[in-house]
Formats: C-alpha cells, structure tokens, sequence
C-alpha cells in the first residue's frame, strides 16, 4: 500500500518537474511570436495569399504546424524535455520559412520558396520523419506533390487564387525546369552562391555585368556593363559573343524555352 | 602533393607511397604485367595566350606516348574528359583524328563538362560513346583489371555529381566480382574532395568508394583540374592528370579557377601524361606521370 503511494508520489513528482522545467525556454519560446502584421489572432493562415487553392490547403495541413505562427501545440508540448525539442524544431521551421508572413516577403523570395518547397516535398524530405511518426496524416501523397509542383509552376496566378500552369512553349519560363538547365548547361562552371570558373550567379539578374566583387572578369565585360535583365540574359545566353565580343564565356544556350527556363530559375534565386 | 615537371614512379607498397626518378626505372616485364596510359583535358579549340593551340600539344603527347611504347608498351589509352573545349563537331573530329594515331590496341574516353554543356552530350556520345550506357558510362576488363568509367559532369553548384543512376548500376557491376580483383575507376571530375571551394570533388563521389571498400586494390583516376594530386588511403590511390593543354592554378592560390599563364617555353613542363603500370603480384598499381618536356 505504502509503496503503491511512494509510485504514485513519484510520478506527480516528476510530472511537476517537468512542467516547470517546461516554463523554462533554452531555445526560444515560438509561442510568443504568433501575432504578426500579416497575421493577426483569428485569421485564416494564407487566406489573402496568391497561392492556388489546392496548394494551401497542402500548405496548412502538412507545413503550417512548425512553418507558421499558427502551430497547433500538443497537449506534451508543455513538458520538458519534449518542449524544448519542439521549440528548438520550430523555431528552425520558422526561420527558413515562416508561413505567417507569406504575404509580407518579397516577390523573389517567393518564387524561390516555391520551388523549394515542391522539392523537399517531391524528395519527401519534408514533412521530416520525427513529425511524421507522431502526425500520420502529415505525409505529402503523390496527390499533394503534383499541387505543389503545378503551383512552383504557376507563373499567372488570379486574384481568386486559381493558377494557370505554364506550357513549355510560351510564357515567361519554368524555375523548376530552370533549375535541371542550370544543372546541365551551366553548373560544370557556376554556382549560385560562390565564384568557380565563372563568377557567381546567385542574385545575377538586376546585376550589372563585370561588377561582382573577387571574380576576374574580361576586360570586355566589364567595359559593356551589361544591366543584366530577362532580355539582356536572353541575348547573352543565345550568343554571347554577339553580345559582348572578346568576352570569356564560350558556352551558349542554343533553345529559346531552356533560356525562359533557366532565366525564370535565375530570377527565383533573387539573392 | 601537387608535382609537375620531371618524371616521378610511384609505387605503392603496403599503402606507403614511394617514389624514384622515372627515367632510371625500367619496368620489369612480368607475366601477366600490363601498362596503359591516361590523358586527359585537351580542350581542343582553346585558343588563348596560354595555349595558342591545344591540338598541337595533344598531338605531342600521342607521339610522346608513341615514343615509349618501343621501350614500355602500353595496351589502352584512356581519355578522363573535356575532350574539346565546347562540344563543336569539328573539335570533336580534330580529337579523334589525333587521337586514332596513338599506337595502342584500345582507346577509351568519358566526357568532362566541356562536352556536354552545349546538347546535353549528345555530339560526345555519337563521337565517343558507342556501346556506352545512359550519360556515357561503362566497364570492361583487361588482363584481370577491371575497368570503370563514370560520367560525374552533370554538375550543380560546379561540383562533380553521379547519381542514384550510376550508382545503382555501378553495383551491380561490381556484385559478380572476387574482392581480389584488381579496380580502375575513372572519371572526369576528381571523385575525392580536393578543393570543394573550387568545386575539385565529387557530390557523392564518397558513395561510390564505400561499393568499393572490399577489394583489395582500387586505383582513382581523374582529370578536370589540370595538376598532378595524388593521395593513397587504405586499399585505394588516388590521382589526376595533367591537362594535354592548359595547367591550372593549384588550391586556393588564385581567386577562382581557370586556365594558368605559365612563362614563354615552360607549357611543356607543366602538360602531360600518366602511364599506370600492373604488376599481378602487387597490391597496388604504380602511376607514373611525364611532362610532355621529357623526351620518351
């Protein structure tokens, strides 16, 4: 009987314990961040974004839980040391994309986030497995996948939220397929975030040509100052020693739709 | 490391890397022995100031190989890539030309990313890919070598990548074979982590190793950055070739990668070829470079 009641006093012991010890955040608390400008208590997560409506629903059923102020906290979530695990994840979730301020981000971030998102989805790389095993629901289908790459895709999007996928032919370019250009035509010599053969590519379009700081460029490109935008890229990218003779790319782009593409990619990665 | 300019033959014994003066060193002709001789890099139609033309000094290193054959044989050439320096028919066709007269018994090439940035490789692989599989990979064997060529040159962020595909097929290659069978593996880009700053090494280049953990005697074979690096760890040594046409800089000692000045009447010293000797009996396979400077 006696030991019964130590068992018992144990437990409430140990539950106390990790309550308080849960009050504690050595990661940050996520709970304190849920109003936001674009974000208000009571609101539906997205409801004013551009984004298909298919493609939200994805987006706030399988993201929203740690990509957004608008966590759903499970009733473990108060007790250490699981709190802290969870605020540590979305603290994280929320720094590379918080889904509360969608609205607020600047139009390249969103392209690139686009992208990004239907490839951790199409990778199942996200949601993460440690999510999944407690959440069953949470696992991106083929159905969800395909969304999420139509809306990457989407380049017309109403105000209705109704996005028209883009045929490869027509229109201003796939970042998507851009990305598979970029790799096959360019990244034998170019990274986007640091210079290798030829300079960096990160943050290229609105650039002017010859300036980026540490790469050594052609006398001749550097003298053009070439404003590097959709029609400039596409000029360069067709011919570039049409563009700029005695420059030092000797690589081309031959097809118009790679060249859409590929300039749609170079666009999503603003910076 | 890095070495270039008189002739060097390393030997591996045990994993201790050894070397001698080439020219001294006679190889032994013992049964079963074989050698065959790598080039790579010729970057036919590169015209600049420190290479005017690259299908002169490739055609100089087809005549040196030619020269030593009276003196050591070699039965295969391999071409680790970039082949041309912008996958145009015609120097493509120029290659091939000088290429055909090296007095070997078979030629085999992979593509670099200098062949295949313009149609996806397309061109290479009517030039250089028959009997090849997907992006141009294949394997044979020679004289109990077993021989592998990869294609890493379809590449994001500069790096060398080779994909589930290859990798897929590369073990069950590989799954037939006694772990006492000799390996030569051989591709463009460098398959270790050289200098991941400058994009020198390979994605998943470590997976392709750890399928080659159980065998006995594995030899790497590179080209793409244009110097000699050479490293041996465990079972397996590592090498890059010479460029038939342009050195470049070594790690980190320019801002970025490219082609390297060297001074009026030192190209030569700094362009060459690799000879890899095989001896049964012995654990590893001993790689032997030569400028184009010395003489047969």
């Amino acid at each position: 009987m006696s030991r019964a009641i130590v068992v018992l006093a144990g437990i409430v012991a140990v539950t106390a314990l990790s309550l308080v010890l849960g009050l504690a955040h050595p990661f940050g608390n996520p709970r304190e961040t849920t109003t936001t400008a674009t974000d208000a208590p009571g609101t539906l997560l997205l409801e004013h974004a551009l984004i298909p409506v298919e493609a939200r629903s994805v987006l706030r059923e399988k993201c929203a839980d740690c990509h957004s102020a608008q966590t759903r906290w499970p009733w473990y979530g108060r007790f250490a040391p699981v709190s802290w695990l969870l605020e540590y994840d979305i603290g994280e979730a929320q720094e590379q994309m918080n889904l509360s301020r969608w609205e607020s981000l600047p139009d390249a971030d969103i392209l690139r986030l686009r992208v990004e998102i239907a490839g951790v989805a199409r990778a199942h790389m996200m949601p993460p497995l440690r999510y999944r095993l407690l959440h069953h629901d949470a696992q991106v289908t083929d159905g969800d996948i395909k969304v999420l790459k139509d809306w990457a895709r989407g380049d017309v999007v109403s105000k209705l939220g109704v996005s028209e996928s883009t045929p490869p032919n027509a229109g201003p370019g796939d970042p998507v397929r851009g990305r598979l250009v970029f790799a096959s035509r360019c990244g034998g010599c170019h990274s986007l975030q640091q210079h290798r053969e030829g300079p960096k590519l990160g943050g290229v379009v609105g650039r002017t040509s010859g300036t980026e700081p540490g790469f050594l460029y052609s006398a001749a490109l550097k003298k053009a100052a070439v404003k590097w935008d959709t029609q400039s890229l596409d000029k360069w990218l067709a011919d570039p020693a049409a563009l700029v003779p005695m420059n030092n790319m000797y690589f081309h782009v031959a097809k118009t739709e790679q060249r859409r593409d590929l300039i749609a990619y170079l666009k999503a990665y603003g910076n | 490391m890095a070495w270039a300019g008189t002739g060097l033959l390393w030997t591996f014994a045990g994993g201790v890397p050894t070397s001698r003066v080439f020219a001294s060193t006679p190889t032994p002709a013992e049964a079963g022995s074989f050698s065959f001789v790598q080039i790579s890099d010729s970057h036919i139609g590169f015209s600049k100031p420190v290479n005017m033309d690259t299908t002169a000094t490739l055609e100089a290193a087809i005549e040196k190989i030619n020269l030593s054959q009276a003196k050591q044989p070699a039965d295969l050439l391999l071409h680790t890539g970039d082949i041309s320096h912008i996958s145009k028919p015609e120097q493509f066709d120029t290659a091939k030309r000088v290429i055909a007269n090296a007095k070997v018994d078979g030629v085999f090439f992979l593509p670099g990313e200098h062949d295949v940035a313009i149609d996806g490789g397309a061109l290479y692989r009517e030039h250089f890919g028959k009997g090849t599989l997907g992006g141009g990979w294949y394997s044979f064997d020679h004289k109990g070598v077993h021989f592998i060529g990869l294609n890493n040159v379809v590449m994001l962020d500069a790096m060398g990548s080779i994909g589930p595909q290859q990798l897929e097929w590369m073990t069950k290659d590989l799954s037939g074979l006694s772990s006492s069978t000799p390996i030569v593996l051989f591709a463009h880009i460098p398959l270790w982590m050289i200098y991941p700053q400058w994009g020198w090494g390979t994605d998943d280049g470590a997976q392709a190793l750890s399928l080659l953990k159980r065998f006995g005697s594995v030899t790497v074979l590179n080209g793409h950055i244009h110097q000699i690096v050479q490293k041996v760890e465990g079972n397996v040594s590592f090498h890059t070739a010479m460029s038939t046409a342009f050195p470049q800089p070594a790690p980190g000692t320019a801002p970025h990668a490219g082609p390297k000045v060297v001074p009026a009447g030192q190209l030569e010293s700094v362009l060459g070829v690799t000879t890899v000797n095989f001896v049964p009996r012995n654990s590893a396979l001993a790689v032997v470079d030569s400028s184009l400077q010395v003489k047969s």
